[in-house]
């Protein structure tokens, strides 16, 4: 048998205490002026205030409790059910209000928080709710309140069970699936793809060999070429061990399911990483640097995603400088740096952290979580319910979404030009169904040795 | 809730507050007997020729209508006293302007019509405040909840139930009470307190006219029930905020309770279903 701690309240509230002194009030001027306009009601006040505290002698014997949940962890926007076996153990026939707390992680679904269920002597009932997991973290369902009487608001009289049960919300389940093998064909592209970029150790001298269209400019060995009367091309040794870097902002614009959605794809992108022989470093920084993980093998690996999950945006703006400066404190450089962070805010410091990045010897990807495409921003409907009038809900719906649009694509140009110099590239996820592996893929389409022909001829 | 908020969030739920046309109804009718009571006073001043009053009166009763108005369908105690203090207030205005046929002129000397007057009006703020406290009582819990939007969500809603009750994790459905119920419950509940009540109205009525027979003879009755039932009704809440401090002393400790076996949980956790 489990024993559980019980609190019991039973007071008059503020109101029921202001309610009494009126009340006597009432009855002193009634009797004074002999007036029944006051008599009367002064009097039916006092039989409900008795009622009110007669309810605590209701709570003969405490009713047992047994609280249960259908899962122990939880994906964001899925749903949990919560049962209560109650039973009464006293010898009348109770009707007892149950009230279900929870943390802001869950709301509730088609019923309300509070229930009231008749029990005859010794009769058990199992209850439930309904929950929809709203907000990644730590939830708690818990504490129970009972209350018995009928003036809760004049009369406080309710037992507290001091038992909670914990449940661990996950990030939203993918709404797009990719195989396993896919996203490994992926990674090799990517791997490839950069190992030839990234300047540094691993880029040896091999050798050299004719020139291949989609072939770098700057690889193309001129005296050789000069030597040979054709295009000849150096080529160098494959990266062995490339060093991943990846930033996650947790600063204030990155609040709601857009974080949620980053750091889903973080862990997705890092379970995919360590299943290669490449190093892997995860950064989440705020004004400072919250956490640096560097993920072992093994349930080491598992613990590391678990402890990604407890990460929270934090309300202040995000520092990208600080992040870098740590980085170039462990000596990270020539490192592969995907930054998972968005357009909003000051860039000023994304600008400046980039930049030395790129002295670092560091190849950037930046991935933009769109703020049109998670968050309020993203439901038309919700901007413009509040509005006062037809203008300025024609105003939300039509007129802002697309300033917010222009100027997302200013900023985005800005990023962008300071990238191309260094080859460094920003890619954009768009909402729920895409995905930082389509959105790599897309990246990795536009490097192809087509696409690269093409990219060079535009720019000659 | 508004950093929950998305695209998807919004297209596939909606909030709702579980206010049913009843509690509407009541909400309405609380409002109309509070209006009542104050129209009344305003007829009753205009017919007995009180302008004072009766200007008093009615911005007592606009200020009554636009709270009335603010709150909606909140009705609550809390709101209700600022009612009952409306009505101290207006009284208290109305005491030293009232004339010989107002409601508020203190010597009414067996005047019939003003004591009905003032037994219709006090019984319909009685009744305002009952309505009230049964408002809360069965339809307290009216919060809000979240409602399936569209068919989609509704259908995935629908099927995690159906998955769940295949499992061992089921529970009964909720019984919905019916207003009657709620009602007799209310009634049942106002018995003994109103027996209560009645008996210490009748000691202190007994107590005064016990005064009355041992004073002197030519000392009016009206003079010494008044004053008793003042000093009863004091007493009485004296004794009412006493018994609220013991309650309060013995209702702080904490006491643990045992709860069913604990290995209800563990076969509920095996029986975790995959769903959504």
């Amino acid at each position: 048998m489990d024993k559980l701690k019980v609190k019991r309240k039973a007071e008059l509230t503020v109101v029921g205490k202001m309610f009494l002194v009126l009340n006597s009030i009432l009855v002193i001027i009634g009797f004074s002026i002999k007036n029944y306009l006051f008599i009367i009601p002064g009097l039916i006040n006092f039989i409900i205030i008795t009622a009110s505290l007669l309810g605590y002698f209701s709570f003969e014997k405490i009713p047992e409790i047994q609280l249960s949940l259908s899962k122990d962890f939880i994906r964001n926007r899925s749903f949990l059910a919560v049962a209560l076996t109650i039973r009464n153990t006293s010898n009348k026939i109770v009707s007892y209000k149950i009230k279900l707390n929870f943390t802001y992680h869950l709301i509730i679904i088609d019923s309300a928080d509070t229930k009231v269920i008749k029990l005859r002597p010794m009769e058990e009932k199992k209850i439930g709710w309904y929950l929809l997991a709203i907000r990644r973290g730590n939830a708690n369902v818990g504490p129970i309140e009972v209350s018995l009487g009928l003036f809760q608001q004049l009369f406080k009289n309710t037992l507290t069970y001091e038992h909670s049960l914990d449940i661990k919300v996950l990030p939203h389940k993918p709404k797009v699936f990719i195989p396993w093998k896919t996203k490994k064909d992926l990674l090799m592209q990517l791997v490839n793809q950069f190992a030839q970029r990234v300047k540094g150790q691993g880029t040896e001298f091999y050798g050299l060999r004719d020139y291949l269209p989609g072939d770098e400019m700057k690889h193309i060995d001129w005296r050789a070429t000069a030597k040979h009367d054709k295009l000849i091309t150096r080529e160098y040794e494959d990266e062995k061990q490339l060093h991943f870097l990846i930033f996650l902002d947790l600063g204030s614009t990155m609040f709601g399911p857009k974080f949620d959605y980053a750091l889903s794809s973080v862990v997705e992108l890092c379970t995919l990483i360590r299943g290669t022989n490449h190093d892997l470093a995860v950064i989440a920084y705020s004004n400072i640097v919250e956490r640096f993980v560097v993920p072992q093998v093994g349930i080491q690996e598992l613990k590391l995603m678990l402890n990604l999950y407890d990460l929270e945006a934090i309300g202040v703006q995000s520092n990208f400088i600080e992040a870098v400066k740590f980085v170039k404190t462990q000596n990270l450089h020539h490192s592969i740096a995907i930054i998972f962070s968005d357009l909003d805010g000051d860039l000023t410091k994304k600008l400046e952290g980039i930049n030395t990045l790129k002295a670092m010897g560091s190849r950037i990807i930046f991935v933009n979580f769109s703020t049109t495409a998670f968050n309020l921003l993203a439901s038309k409907e919700t901007l413009s319910a509040d509005a006062p009038n037809m203008f300025y809900k024609e105003l939300l719906e039509h007129v802002f979404p697309s300033l917010v649009k222009d100027e997302y694509k200013k900023r985005e140009l800005k990023v962008r030009n300071l990238l191309r110099p260094v080859e460094g590239d920003i890619i954009e996820v768009n909402g729920y169904y895409d995905n930082v592996i389509f959105a790599l893929y897309r990246l990795m389409k536009k490097y192809s040795p087509r696409q690269r022909i093409i990219l060079e001829a535009k720019v000659r | 809730m508004t950093r929950i908020i998305d695209a998807e969030f919004t297209q596939s739920w909606v909030t709702k507050y579980s206010y049913s046309f009843k509690a509407k109804l009541l909400a309405f009718i609380h409002f109309l007997v509070g209006f009542l009571a104050f129209l009344l006073v305003i007829i009753q001043s205009i017919s007995s020729g009180n302008l004072i009053i009766f200007v008093i009166w009615l911005v007592i009763t606009i200020i009554l209508i636009l709270s009335d108005k603010i709150n909606e369908l909140k009705v609550s105690i809390k709101g209700n006293s600022t009612f009952m203090l409306l009505t101290i207030i207006g009284t208290i205005f109305s005491l030293p302007l009232a004339t010989v046929n107002s409601l508020f002129f203190i010597e009414k000397l067996g005047r019939i019509k003003l004591i009905i007057y003032q037994v219709i009006i006090g019984s319909l703020i009685a009744l305002r405040l009952i309505i009230s406290l049964f408002y809360e009582f069965s339809f307290g819990s009216g919060v809000s909840f979240l409602k399936a939007k569209n068919q989609l969500t509704k259908d995935q809603f629908l099927r995690y139930k159906e998955t769940l009750l295949k499992t061992e994790f089921e529970f009964s459905e909720q019984e919905n009470f019916t207003f009657s119920y709620y009602f007799v419950e209310f009634i049942r509940n106002l018995i003994v307190p109103t027996a209560i009540v009645s008996v210490v109205i009748v000691i202190g009525v007994a107590y005064a006219l016990l005064i009355y027979f041992i004073i002197p003879p030519d000392a009016l009755k009206e003079f010494l029930v008044g004053p008793a039932l003042i000093i009863i009704a004091l007493l009485y809440s004296i004794l009412l905020l006493t018994l609220n401090s013991f309650i309060v002393k013995e209702s702080n400790k904490t006491k643990t309770v045992s709860t069913k076996d604990s290995s209800l949980k563990s076969e509920e956790k095996k029986s975790e279903n995959q769903g959504y």
